[in-house]
């Protein structure tokens, strides 16, 4: 079975709330829209405090390329738009809207629609009306991002340049982050329209070919998708071994093709372009369906009161979603590995929150560093072969050029180094802090 | 109060610590075979190192570094100091020469270089080198194996597979001195933990299996003494079996801090102190070369650190234009 | 006899000549012929390599100055007018008296006036701290509290004060290096005119939230009300951003506008006045 080469670790899965349907949220009675929700300039708001919205429509627009626009989650009035508490409490800002009685009764019984008419068998003519054009103007018109947790702009990756087409499209179900399940939930409900998204996505990108990339820890979700696909499209499924980090970019495009993404390079460079399967759900509910990207699947687990993979409305507050909290827990936005941890509950759920998980203090704490014993098992374990302890040394030191010299931008900020330290001392902590700084000198 | 922390949130069960009460519990069998064959003594002074190594680890820490407490790793990694420094003695050595032993593993070999993590030297190897420069004729008495816990009580010594080797040569009347078998188990002259292949190996499969240490430095000496061995036309198995080399091979050659980093400079590693091993039991005046090779091989990790970087994911794009 | 004896000392003196021979060759080959006056500037230089003058050590200074040959733009802050005079005598040119410097801390956000919200277990570092989240003390725009400016001071001019929770600045060790000023994540330390008589006052809060907020998470905080503005005699403080700043060029330390201030954001140096105000501390 295919994997990456280098590197990885094995953490516990805990995949909690395997095995679980998608369960839909009710919707919220306000929501809180981030004006940027995906890496690129923010977008600007195109309604004005008082205005009514509805359900879908667009509240800010892309600001240039390399942006996305938000679309009101929920219909109602617009009651301010200004700064708000992020998740980390620094201050973003964000357009509110506060939901509108009767309105709200409206949007429940059309979304009950929208989700039955998922489920329903397939209509495959639908995806031929549409010229690549008209996908990338829809998908971007949607503000579909990609919905992995890096929240890149969708159109971005599928505009490739003239000539430079790529061979083929990767689809990142891989989902290698311990507790998270939401993209297998999706999966398990929804392959055969995730398939249409996926045909979708490589008309507009060009590509002839697509994998979906998926590790061995879901077999039922693998059984779904196989049933989905037709042997004659020209999908396919790679079945990988388990091994974090898995679903990064370069990790992924080497298990399936072999081939690696040069230093500071992107999929193109290697012919792939790589979208993860809720975008590709996103892309179908957009195109076929006309649904701008306004919901989500994620996961709540860990130690929240409830568990389980639901469909939340983007702009949603965290402790709508999550109900009370225990005193001395971590929240975290994503998975254990990569996730940001949030101190604010407040702060709304965003187009890129795969997940929010609840870890109890015995869980999460971290033990006291202690020396470094050189046994380089973080050596061992970074899937970029780098040198976590030289690298980390390096931040805590200051030594930026020494640090840039070990190629520290190479760093994919996984953590395999940090969890796997058996003196557990901090070491991304600090390669984080010196990454930041070398791009700052480098600017 | 709600808990905030960078990335990643959850971690591993492996500590530092267990990693190093792993490598003791590898020991106990050898420390057994020892307390077997040289009697219930072997086990006193084995103690009294332990002892001294961690008292002298905890005292250097507190009174002369002037650190508020010694780290729980620091203080396991010199417990597991004391043991090996024991192992790698005669039987018979006198308990003062093993605290001065215990204090330059400790004091000189470590703690000058900076503690657990800083030094170069393994401090164990570094302090059983100094016994054997500063006291020569007691580092050599071998005291002839007994056994069931017995040692032999007239207090009769003899030499050591080596020694024997380096007297007689090629010569037949080696067999005559001692049987594979009896290296195998250990009814041999040799330093306490030396002696017993078995209990060793026994150690070293149980490293493997819970994956503290990786087969390639042990692997690469063994195999590079074997070959060279055959290659010289020296007699292989009192080599491999009658000396220091399996101690050295699996427990103070892997030692995390002396040792290279990457799989690649572990071979490297591995091959450099088999061949300074084998080139001084062969042409070189002691019949044991295995300390030296390892402390020629920790002084050169460093530089086998700078020549085997990892394997970099991705090549640079300047060196594709270039 | 002869013989055991001749040929060690031949060995040996065949060795050391051919050493000779290859160091003199070697040492002709990379001889840097360097203007002297660069090693005399860099023996005055106070030798501490902070980088403080913006080049990259006390020898990169002592070269520039000597390749410009005037001292336009450079100042040692370390070693100050002192040691400008004695480089200006080295070069033979004149110098400009500069105006001593001092880094001061902007924020006041001690324990009491700003308890902790939230418990932060990452590295101890601001930088990473700053980057996961507001802080322990849930300010945007505060101190963080894990001393990365203590860390990076060469001189011994900072420490962590236990009670407070914030760094405190020794102005006489203080040498005006700016390192802590890179250091912080949040900017919170400035270099400012150590004034008339080691006399200044400064606004200490960077927070930029409204009033509300700012009071709300921090007793201490600027609320940005501009009692001090209209208060300066001499135009000297300018509110932006919900947050008043003095400009130490116009600032002539008269300490109008401590007295003024509702939440005693405004610290000095200057002896108290009145038993009514809030005591400035440092």
């Amino acid at each position: 079975m295919k994997t990456f080469r280098i590197g990885g670790i094995h953490p516990p899965q805990n995949k909690l709330t395997a095995g679980m349907p998608v369960t839909v949220l009710d919707l919220p009675r306000r929501v809180q829209l981030p004006l940027q929700q995906h890496i690129g300039r923010p977008a600007v708001p195109c309604v004005k405090v008082g205005d009514t919205v509805v359900r879908g429509q667009m509240v800010a627009r892309a600001d240039g390329f390399v942006s996305a626009p938000v679309h009101a989650s929920i219909s109602g009035r617009v009651k301010a738009i200004g700064p708000i508490m992020n998740a980390a409490g620094y201050s973003i800002p964000a357009i509110e809207i506060e939901a509108d009685e009767e309105a709200h009764r409206a949007d429940d019984v059309m979304r009950k629609a929208q989700i039955e008419f998922d489920t329903r068998p397939t209509d495959r003519t639908l995806s031929e009306r549409h010229t690549p054009e008209e996908l990338r103007r829809i998908i971007a018109d949607s503000g579909i991002v990609g919905l992995g947790g890096a929240a890149f702009p969708s159109t971005v990756k599928l505009s490739p340049k003239a000539g430079h087409e790529p061979e083929l499209l990767i689809i990142n179900a891989c989902e290698c982050e311990p507790y998270l399940t939401c993209d297998d939930a999706l999966i398990r409900g929804y392959a055969p329209r995730i398939a249409e998204g996926i045909e979708l996505m490589m008309s507009a990108c060009g590509a002839r070919r697509a994998v979906i990339g998926i590790e061995d820890n879901k077999p039922e979700a693998i059984a779904a998708l196989r049933r989905a696909l037709d042997p004659a499209w020209p999908i396919s499924i790679a079945v990988l071994k388990t091994k974090y980090p898995q679903g990064g970019e370069k990790q992924l495009v080497e298990a399936v093709t072999g081939r690696r993404i040069p230093s500071g390079g992107l999929p193109s460079d290697v012919g792939a372009v790589v979208n993860n399967v809720a975008t590709a759900f996103a892309v179908y509910a957009a195109v076929l369906c006309g649904r701008p990207l306004i919901e989500r699947v994620i996961t709540v687990t860990g130690a929240a009161p409830v568990r389980g993979n639901f469909l939340v409305a983007v702009g949603t507050s965290i402790s709508d979603v999550l109900g009370s909290v225990p005193d001395d827990v971590k929240v975290v936005v994503g998975g254990p590995m990569m996730g940001s941890s949030a101190v604010n509950l407040q702060a709304p759920v965003t187009k890129a929150t795969s997940g929010l998980l609840v870890l109890a203090a015995g869980e999460t704490r971290r033990l006291t560093p202690d020396p470094c014993i050189r046994c380089a098992r973080c050596v061992e374990a970074c899937p970029m072969g780098l040198e976590p302890y030289l690298l980390s040394t390096c931040g805590r030191l200051r030594m930026w050029p020494e640090a840039a010299e070990a190629r520290v931008l190479d760093c994919i900020e996984c953590g395999s180094c940090s969890y796997i330290c058996p003196s557990s001392r901090p070491l991304l902590d600090y390669i984080r802090t010196a990454k930041s700084a070398v791009k700052t000198l480098n600017k | 109060m709600i808990i905030f922390s960078p990335s990643p949130h959850i971690h591993t069960r492996r500590t530092a610590a267990g990693a190093m009460m792993h490598v003791i519990i590898a020991l106990l069998p050898a420390a057994f075979a020892a307390a077997w064959f040289f009697g219930l003594p072997a086990i006193g002074v084995m103690l009294v190192s332990v002892t001294a190594c961690v008292a002298f680890e905890y005292l250097i820490a507190r009174f002369v570094l002037g650190r508020r407490r010694a780290e729980r790793p620091s203080l396991i990694a010199a417990a597991l100091t004391g043991l090996l420094l024991t192992l790698n003695v005669p039987a018979g050595l006198p308990w003062w020469t093993v605290l001065v032993g215990a204090l330059f593993a400790i004091g000189v070999a470590k703690m000058a270089f900076g503690g657990l993590g800083c030094n170069i030297f393994n401090p164990a190897i570094a302090a059983r080198v100094f016994l054997l420069i500063s006291f020569p004729a007691l580092m050599t008495v071998w005291p002839v194996p007994g056994s069931g816990f017995e040692a032999v009580a007239d207090g009769l010594t003899g030499a050591t597979p080596l020694e024997a080797l380096k007297k007689f040569g090629a010569a037949d009347d080696f067999s005559m001195f001692c049987t594979p078998g009896e290296m195998f188990m250990g009814s041999i002259g040799g330093s306490l933990g030396e002696v017993s292949a078995l209990a060793l190996l026994i150690g070293f499969v149980y490293l493997l299996a819970v994956r503290v240490i990786s087969w390639h430095i042990p692997v690469a000496i063994i195999a590079t003494v074997a070959a060279l061995d055959l290659l010289v036309g020296a007699r292989v198995v009192p080599n491999l079996l009658g000396g220091g080399l399996l101690l050295g091979a699996i427990f103070m050659a892997t030692d995390y801090v002396t040792s290279p980093m990457t799989r690649r400079g572990m071979l490297i590693y591995g091959v450099l102190i088999g061949v300074v091993t084998v080139v001084i039991r062969q042409w070189g005046a002691y019949p044991e070369g295995m300390s030296f090779a390892i402390l020629l091989g920790n002084g050169l990790t460093p530089l086998i650190n700078r020549w085997c970087r990892p394997v970099r994911f991705g090549k640079l794009q300047k060196e594709d234009a270039v | 006899m002869t013989s055991s004896l001749l040929t060690p000392v031949i060995i040996l003196g065949v060795t050391g000549l051919v050493g000779v021979v290859m160091l003199y060759f070697v040492s002709r080959r990379f001889r840097i012929n360097e203007d002297p006056r660069v090693g005399r500037i860099t023996t005055q230089l106070p030798g501490a390599n902070c980088g403080g003058c913006g080049l990259r050590g006390c020898r990169d200074l002592a070269e520039t100055c000597v390749k410009r040959g005037n001292l336009q733009g450079i100042y040692c802050p370390v070693g100050g007018d002192e040691v400008m005079q004695k480089i200006a005598a080295i070069l033979g040119v004149d110098v400009e008296a500069g105006r001593p410097m001092v880094a001061v801390l902007r924020c006041n956000g001690t324990c009491d006036a700003r308890p902790q919200r939230y418990e932060y277990d990452g590295a101890h570092s601001c930088a990473v701290m700053n980057a996961v989240a507001v802080g322990s003390r849930g300010c945007a725009f505060g101190c963080l509290g894990c001393g990365d400016c203590v860390d990076v001071c060469a001189f011994g001019a900072l420490s962590m004060d236990a009670a407070t929770g914030l760094p405190v600045v020794d102005p006489d060790a203080c040498t005006a290096c700016g390192q802590c000023v890179k250091a912080c994540p949040r900017h919170l330390l400035e270099l400012r005119y150590k004034g008339p008589r080691d006399r200044r006052v400064w606004v200490a809060c960077s927070s930029r939230d409204r009033g509300a907020v700012a009071r709300k998470i921090c007793a201490n905080a600027c609320i940005g009300c501009g009692k001090c503005a209209r208060e300066c005699p001499f135009d000297a403080i300018t509110v932006a951003d919900n947050l008043a700043y003095i400009d130490f060029e116009k600032c002539r330390s008269c300490g109008k506008c401590i007295a003024v201030c509702p939440t005693g954001a405004i610290h000095s140096t200057l002896p108290p006045r009145r038993p009514t105000t809030q005591s400035p501390t440092e």
